[in-house]
C-alpha cells in the first residue's frame, strides 16, 4: 500500500523553485546563443 | 542494413520485452495491473513519463524540423515545467487523497458520475485513435525506407506491446520504459557524437554553429510577440503550459505514470524530473538535426528527402524534368558548399566574412528555391504523395551514413519510443474502459480473479483497435490529420473541467456540464472559422469552461439535489 501523505518533510517550494531557476537559466542561456551565432 | 544491424535490433527489442514479462510476473489484482502495487520510486515514475511522451515520432521527426526550421520548436516545452509544478503541488496530492485508479475517477468524487463519463469517453474516443497513429506514423516510414511490409510493421509492433502491457500491466509498462529511455537516450547520443565525428576536419563546433546560425537555424528563443509565428517563448510558456497540464495532468496515459509511485513523494519527484530534464532532451534532439544540417553543407543532400518517393517520379512520364531538376540543384549546391567552407575557413582564421555570410545566403536561397521546385514536381507526377519531407531527413542520414550496428541501434530508438508510447497509451485505455465504465455497469460481487481478467481482456480489446486502425490508416490520409486535430481540440474542455474542480470549489457537476459544452461548440466554431494556432485552443476551451461553469453557478438559485459543493 502506498503512503498517501503528503508532508513527508521534502522542501518541495524550493524544489519547485530550482525548476523555475533552471527554466530562466535554460531561458538566457538559449537566447545568448541564439545572439551569438546569429 | 546488415546481419550486426539486425542482431542489435532485434537483440534489444526481444531482451526488453522479455525483461518487462519478466520483471512484472506475478501480477494477481486489478490494482498490481493498474498501478503496479505502488511500489515505483521517481527515477522509474519520471524515465517512465518521458518514455510515454517521446514517440517514434519525437526522433523521427524533431531532427528533420531542426534541420528546416531550426532550434525553435524547443520553445514548445517551455510551459512544460511549470505545468510539472502545478500537477506536483495540487493534483497529485488529491488524486492519491481520494485514492482513486484513474484521473476520471476524481470527476464523480468531486462532481457526480455524468462528468466523469464525459472525461472518460472523451479519453477513450482520442487517445483510442491515437494509439493507432502512435503505431502507423513511424510504421509508415520505416516501411518506406527499409521496403518492409506497412502491414507486418504495424501487427508485430503492436502485437509485441499488446503481449508485454496485457502480462504485466502497470509494471510491466514502467519497467521496459525504463529500459526503452536508456535505449533512446544512449541511441541518440552516439548517433549525435558520430554526425560530429563526420564533420570535416576543419570545422570545429563553434564554426558549425555559426555557419547554422548563418542559414538561420539557430534561432533558439525569440521574444517576438507574434501570433503568427508558431513558436517563441510567449505561446512555448502560456499555450505550452495548458498543454502540458492538460496531458500530464487529466489524460490516464500520464497520470497512470505517477499513480503507480510508492508514495505522494515518490510521485513529485518523478513529475520534476521531467520537468528538468524534458527541455534539455529536446535541446540534444533538435541539435543533433543541427548537426546533420551542417553535415550537408558539405556533402549534397537529396533534393527531396522522401527518397522513395522521388524513385517513383523517376518512373513516370516527368523522369526528364526530374534529370534537369537534380542537374541544376547540383550545380547550386556546389556554389552553396565553396561559400560554406570559405565561411568556416575565414571563422577560423578568427574573423567572420560578412560579403561570404551574404553569398551563402543567397546560395541557400537558391538551393531552397530548387527543394520547393521538386515538391511541386512530385506533386505533379503523382497527385496523392506526400510533399512534406522534414520526417525522412534523419532516417535518410541514418541509413546513408552511420556505420553497421549504429544504424540497427537507431532503427531500436525509434521502435522503442513507439512501444513505451503505445504500451502507456493501451494501458489506459485498458484501465479506463474498466474502472470508469464496465465496473459501474450493473452491480457485480467482487471477484479479483474476474476484474483482472476483464481489465487484461479491455487492453487487449484497445491492442487490436489500434492495430486495426494503423493498418487502415494507409487508406485515411485526411484521417491521420482529423485524428491529430480532434486531439487538440478536446484537450482544452477536459483541463477546463479539471480546473473547474480543482480551483473552483463552489462550482458543481451540471454548471460543468454546461461549460463544457459551450466550450466545446466555441472551440469547434473557431476551428471551422479561424487560422489561430492549435496551442491556442487549449488556453481558449479552458478559459470558457471555468468562465461559463462559474457564471452558470452564480447565478444559480440553489444547488440542486444530489449535488454538493466540494
Amino acid at each position: 500500500m502506498s503512503d498517501r501523505s503528503d508532508d513527508d518533510g521534502t522542501p518541495w517550494p524550493k524544489l519547485y523553485a530550482l525548476l523555475i531557476g533552471e527554466l530562466a537559466v535554460l531561458t538566457g542561456l538559449f537566447w545568448a546563443l541564439s545572439r551569438w551565432a546569429a | 542494413m546488415s546481419a550486426l544491424d539486425w542482431i542489435v535490433l532485434v537483440g534489444t527489442l526481444v531482451f526488453i520485452g522479455a525483461y518487462g514479462v519478466w520483471a512484472s510476473r506475478g501480477v494477481q489484482t486489478v490494482d498490481e495491473y493498474v498501478r503496479g502495487g505502488n511500489t515505483q520510486k521517481w527515477p522509474t515514475i519520471g524515465l517512465s513519463i518521458m518514455a510515454t511522451q517521446a514517440s517514434a515520432i519525437t526522433f523521427l521527426s524533431t531532427p528533420g524540423q531542426a534541420y528546416q526550421a531550426g532550434m525553435g520548436f524547443v520553445q514548445f516545452y517551455f510551459g512544460l515545467p511549470l505545468a510539472m509544478i502545478v500537477i506536483s503541488a495540487v493534483f497529485v496530492p488529491i488524486y492519491y487523497k481520494l485514492d482513486v485508479l484513474t484521473a476520471y475517477q476524481y470527476l464523480e468524487h468531486r462532481f457526480d458520475g455524468r462528468v466523469r463519463t464525459l472525461g472518460a469517453v472523451l479519453f477513450l474516443v482520442q487517445r483510442g485513435l491515437a494509439a493507432g497513429i502512435t503505431i502507423y506514423a513511424p510504421s509508415i516510414i520505416l516501411s518506406s525506407v527499409l521496403g518492409w511490409s506497412l502491414d507486418l510493421t504495424n501487427v508485430v509492433m503492436g502485437l509485441g506491446v499488446v503481449a508485454y502491457t496485457i502480462s504485466g500491466g502497470q509494471r510491466a509498462v514502467s519497467q521496459t520504459q525504463k529500459q526503452q529511455m536508456v535505449v533512446m537516450l544512449g541511441g541518440m547520443a552516439i548517433a549525435t557524437a558520430v554526425i560530429i565525428y563526420k564533420l570535416p576536419d576543419f570545422v570545429s563546433m563553434s564554426s558549425a554553429l555559426k555557419l547554422a546560425g548563418a542559414l538561420d537555424r539557430m534561432n533558439v528563443v525569440s521574444f517576438e510577440l507574434d501570433l503568427d509565428s508558431r513558436y517563441n517563448f510567449w505561446s512555448g510558456i502560456t499555450g505550452g503550459f495548458f498543454l502540458a497540464l492538460s496531458y500530464f495532468g487529466t489524460d490516464q496515459s500520464q497520470v497512470g505514470r505517477y499513480l503507480s509511485g510508492k508514495s505522494v513523494a515518490e510521485s513529485r519527484l518523478g513529475l520534476l524530473f521531467n520537468g528538468i530534464f524534458k527541455i534539455p532532451m529536446q535541446f540534444g534532439i533538435l541539435f543533433a538535426g543541427i548537426m546533420v544540417f551542417v553535415f550537408y553543407q558539405f556533402v549534397a543532400p537529396p533534393i527531396f528527402f522522401n527518397t522513395p518517393t522521388l524513385e517513383k517520379v523517376a518512373q513516370t512520364a516527368h523522369a526528364g524534368e526530374l534529370t534537369a531538376l537534380q542537374g541544376r540543384y547540383q550545380a547550386a549546391f556546389d556554389v552553396q558548399k565553396s561559400a560554406a567552407e570559405r565561411y568556416v575557413h575565414a571563422l577560423e582564421g578568427g574573423a567572420e566574412d560578412l560579403a561570404v555570410k551574404a553569398e551563402l545566403k543567397a546560395a541557400a536561397q537558391t538551393t531552397d528555391g530548387l527543394r520547393a521546385e521538386a515538391k511541386a514536381l512530385v506533386k505533379k507526377a503523382l497527385p496523392e504523395a506526400e510533399t512534406k519531407d522534414a520526417d525522412y531527413v534523419f532516417i535518410t542520414f541514418v541509413l546513408s551514413y552511420l556505420p553497421a550496428g549504429i544504424i540497427g541501434l537507431l532503427i531500436a530508438v525509434i521502435l522503442c519510443a513507439s512501444m513505451s508510447s503505445t504500451s502507456s497509451e493501451l494501458s489506459a485505455l485498458g484501465t479506463t474502459s474498466m474502472v470508469d465504465l464496465w465496473s459501474r455497469v450493473g452491480a457485480r460481487a467482487p471477484d479479483a480473479a474476474r476484474d483482472l481478467r476483464t481489465s487484461k481482456f479491455f487492453t487487449a480489446l484497445w491492442g487490436l483497435v489500434a492495430v486495426g486502425f494503423a493498418t487502415f490508416a494507409s487508406m485515411l490520409d485526411n484521417l491521420i490529420q482529423a485524428v491529430n486535430i480532434v486531439g487538440s481540440i478536446f484537450y482544452g474542455t477536459v483541463l477546463g473541467i479539471f480546473m473547474v474542480a480543482f480551483f473552483l470549489k463552489r462550482v458543481t457537476g451540471t454548471p460543468t456540464l454546461i461549460g463544457a459544452l459551450v466550450a466545446q461548440t466555441t472551440v469547434l466554431v473557431l476551428f471551422f472559422t479561424s487560422e489561430l494556432g492549435f496551442l491556442w485552443y487549449n488556453v481558449i476551451g479552458c478559459a470558457i469552461v471555468m468562465v461559463v461553469a462559474s457564471l452558470i453557478q452564480a447565478v444559480s438559485p440553489a444547488t440542486p439535489r444530489g449535488e454538493t459543493p466540494a
